[in-house]
């Protein structure tokens, strides 16, 4: 009866994820990431932002730099010298130069790629996460999330933000102990202040959005076209419906 | 259908009858779309429940054109079958718009063969003479149950997998066999490229033929009885000197003209969809399934796609394994026999007594609250409400012959009720 | 008005609308047909595989020859010795059109007798973008192609 154990533990690994869900932040409710899709110079400075701070060590495979310069109203001069630090040509996609395997050994797991982390996790994980590494010396990176708590990725962003500390409150419930988050603590200020990191935070979400779906703004265009059309087609076909069906007594 | 002199050599004039007159020679056109079309008489009291049925059609044509032009680009392997949903979604030109087209139109199909199928219920449309129709139709929502659920595998995405993985695996709890059948459903000893590869086969080919074949059937049974109204009586019996019934219409132009209007505003809403949300906030297009499967990582939060749901809460809601699979497999099997459970007198839920009806709102609201539940963690109240709400969904199946038995119908009117 | 009159404008109006529908019907089907039709054009990744490639000629040594796939085709590569180019002049009065005059095969700039855009001595280094002019399928056999008839494979200014 092997399989029933198997499906036991599939279930009951379904169950016990599905409601560590809500403590999976360590007690810490996301916070709104308020990105602004429409925003050309916000999702220009977090192009700047991926290229510069992410793209080392994590590939947006499936995104092409010619579709950022189109969307992002980038030259192909631009883009070369701002965004392509791995690429030649404009119609290659977001690669990154570190093996995967090499990444595996460094990390733990390589480092996922992030073409569509936008539509994974939504704004609000991303923008907490980044924000959220605080110091715990016992982690190998020196550093722990309160997102995502044992995350294997470093404070790449700690020149920018500074190191923090993360405060819990300790409650036991039914003998169960559970973490609540309560806030953070400035141990070491970095190069931005409080508003300028979360505006950086914030630009480099907006662009992780749109990678992960960069058709987003051209189908609501087209979808108001399109309602505007049925809205006309209707009201011909109802005035003729009326027409037909006004012989039926 | 005969045909008078007069008539065939009306319709042979100019070049246009000469042509149909050819094909008619030699294959029955005329004498087809009268049949169905222009002659099919059906009451002209339809309200709009009655739309469903063309517009399931629709959302049929619909998956089956972006389907195959879906599969043009789309690779079957474990390998590829990620990136080539992402390949579609960016490189391919509008392959987006084709994409989406067909994620919503999945979804869609469901809510349209709900609601459809509540029709029936409402106006009592599987009872005699038609419950060939209602059979055939139950064995339509089957196929497209599992069209649905190998399609939902193909993107290869966290949710295709992790999801089908559970959803096989339940038939592990079928004794002595059980592990030889997911065996046999995989094709290997996990859900592998083998698997993606015949699921593939299924969904492009196998099931779209069966679901073809169904469809057409389903409708030829359809126009040998004709079809059932809101007041539940045969508008045949009502005949005027031409032999046409009296309240009936053409399908043509009438139902057709009637028809276009819903499936306009149908199109709104799929358009809504599609255009401006077509995540449908990941009930439609599941968060989980923007990361490509991975044997290694659980996702957080496992549930099949909406329209699965309602019978996923029933398998929860059983702390049994084996009595799970059982419940879960008749919850969907029992509508099957509707038309033998159901005794009242008259078919249409105007002329039925309280009973039905209280029966019949305890139903929608069990199947409807099962469906929010399927997608709820199965803890605390949760099991506690799917319990409750599996037992008076099976209580409206079992106890049907008994309730609609003792339940006080109203006289049945001599002619359909029609307020122009 | 008649009844009859009333059914005239009855019937007329239901024409015009019927009309009407079909005709904003098949615009509908019309633009619907575009997406499904466009989706068969070469895709972005297409367009990105076939897009030009760059053949380093300082690589090649004289009388080699380097041959290059570009958008499915063989496209061939012969930088021509000193003395392949010398001997070109020689066999100029066997040739039919040895300044590409007759038939317009030969974009305008290498319409001459090296049909090439110049002519480079061997010393000189320089890149060459294969393929943008490449109009016709190649001569897919090598072994066939002399040197005086080797330009006709590698439509370009190669060298």
């Amino acid at each position: 009866m092997g399989k029933f154990n198997v499906i036991a533990r599939l279930a009951a690994a379904a169950m016990v994820l599905a409601t560590s869900q809500s403590f999976a932040a360590g007690g810490a409710a996301l916070e709104h990431a308020n990105i602004d899709p429409g925003n050309i110079a916000s999702l220009q400075r977090g192009a700047r932002n991926f290229m510069n701070y992410c793209s080392g060590c994590h590939s947006a495979k499936y995104v092409r730099f010619s579709t950022i310069g189109r969307d992002l109203e980038l030259s192909d001069e631009q883009l070369s010298e701002n965004l392509m630090f791995n690429a030649e040509k404009t119609f290659e996609t977001v690669e990154v130069s570190m093996p995967e395997a090499a990444a595996s050994r460094w990390f733990g797991v390589a480092p996922p790629d992030l073409s569509l982390i936008g539509r994974a996790k939504g704004a609000d994980y991303i923008y907490s996460f980044l924000k959220g590494f605080y110091v715990q010396p016992e982690s190998p990176t020196g550093v722990d999330n309160t997102v995502l708590a044992g995350t294997s990725m470093p404070h790449v962003l700690w020149e920018l933000q500074g190191f923090q500390r993360a405060e819990f409150s300790e409650h036991t419930e039914d003998g169960v102990a559970t973490r609540h988050f309560e806030g953070f603590e400035t141990l070491t200020e970095g190069s931005l202040d409080t508003e300028g990191f979360d505006e950086f935070v914030r630009d480099t979400v907006n662009f992780l959005v749109y990678i992960a779906e960069p058709i987003r703004s051209e189908r609501r265009t087209l979808g108001v076209w399109v309602l505007m059309y049925l809205i006309f087609f209707w009201i011909i076909a109802v005035m003729l419906k009326k027409q037909i069906w006004k012989d039926v007594k | 259908m005969a045909r008078t002199e007069a008539e065939v050599g009306e319709r042979s004039e100019g070049i246009w009858g000469g042509l149909v007159k050819w094909i008619d020679d030699r294959f029955p056109m005329t004498e087809t779309l009268e049949y169905h079309v222009t002659k099919y008489y059906a009451a002209k009291s339809f309200n709009w429940w009655y739309v469903f049925g063309v517009l399931a059609f629709v959302v049929l044509a619909i998956q089956l054109i972006t389907g195959v032009f879906l599969t043009m680009n789309y690779k079957p392997s474990s390998e590829e079958a990620f990136a080539s949903v992402e390949y579609i979604m960016r490189d391919v030109e509008w392959g987006w718009l084709i994409r989406y087209l067909h994620s919503t139109g999945a979804s869609f199909f469901f809510i349209v063969v709900y609601l459809h199928m509540f029709r029936a219920m409402l106006y009592g449309s599987y009872k005699k003479p038609r419950e060939l129709i209602w059979l055939i139709g139950m064995l339509i929502f089957f196929v497209l149950m599992a069209e649905a659920f190998a399609g939902y595998l193909l993107p290869w995405g966290q949710m295709s997998y992790w999801g089908a993985q559970v959803i096989i695996s339940l038939f592990g709890a079928i004794p002595v066999v059980g592990d030889g059948i997911v065996e046999f459903i995989r094709g290997d000893y996990s859900i592998s490229d083998v698997t993606l590869n015949r699921f593939f086969a299924l969904h492009v080919i196998a099931l779209p033929l069966a679901l073809i074949g169904l469809v057409f059937v389903h409708i030829v049974a359809l126009h040998e009885v004709g079809s059932n109204n809101p007041d539940g009586i045969e508008i045949k019996e009502n005949k005027g000197p031409d032999g046409v019934p009296l309240d009936g219409v053409a399908f043509h132009p009438y139902h057709t003209s009637k028809d276009l209007v819903a499936i306009l505003v149908f199109l709104m809403i799929f358009s809504a969809v599609v255009f401006f949300a077509p995540e449908m906030g990941g009930y439609f297009l599941e968060h989980a399934n923007f990361e490509p499967a991975n044997l290694r990582a659980t996702p957080e939060h496992i549930a099949p796609v909406w329209y699965f749901t309602p019978f996923y809460a029933i398998l929860r809601a059983v702390p049994d394994k084996l009595w799970g699979f059982i419940l879960f497999g008749l919850s969907v099997v029992l509508p099957v026999f509707l038309p033998w459970l159901d005794r009242s007198r008259v078919r249409s839920i105007r002329y039925r007594g309280w009973i039905y009806k209280f029966a019949l709102t305890v139903f929608v609201i069990s199947f409807m609250t099962l469906g929010w539940l399927g997608v709820q963690p199965a803890e605390g109240l949760y099991v506690l409400l799917a319990r409750i709400f599996t037992v008076l969904y099976f209580a409206f199946f079992l106890l049907m012959p008994y309730y609609t038995t003792i339940d006080k119908t109203k006289p049945l009117p001599e002619r359909v009720v029609y307020h122009g | 008005m008649t009844e009859d009159d009333a059914d005239r404008i009855d019937r007329n109006r239901r024409h015009f609308l019927a009309v009407a529908a079909a005709a904003t019907g098949a615009v509908g089907a019309g633009f619907v047909a575009v997406p499904f039709l466009a989706s068969l054009k070469p895709s972005a990744r297409a367009q990105a595989l076939g897009a030009p490639v760059e053949v380093p000629l300082d690589s090649i040594q004289p009388g080699e020859m380097v041959r290059v796939l570009w958008r499915g085709r063989l496209v061939f590569v012969l930088r021509r010795s000193d003395a392949m180019l010398d001997s070109l002049a020689e066999g100029l009065g066997n040739l039919r059109d040895p300044n590409s005059e007759l038939v317009d095969q030969q974009p305008d700039y290498a319409a001459n007798e090296t049909r090439s855009l110049r002519r480079w001595k061997t010393s000189r280094r320089g890149r060459s973008r294969a393929g943008a002019a490449v109009s016709s399928a190649p001569v897919t056999d090598p072994s066939s192609i002399s040197p005086g008839a080797s330009t006709r494979a590698c439509r370009h200014p190669a060298i």
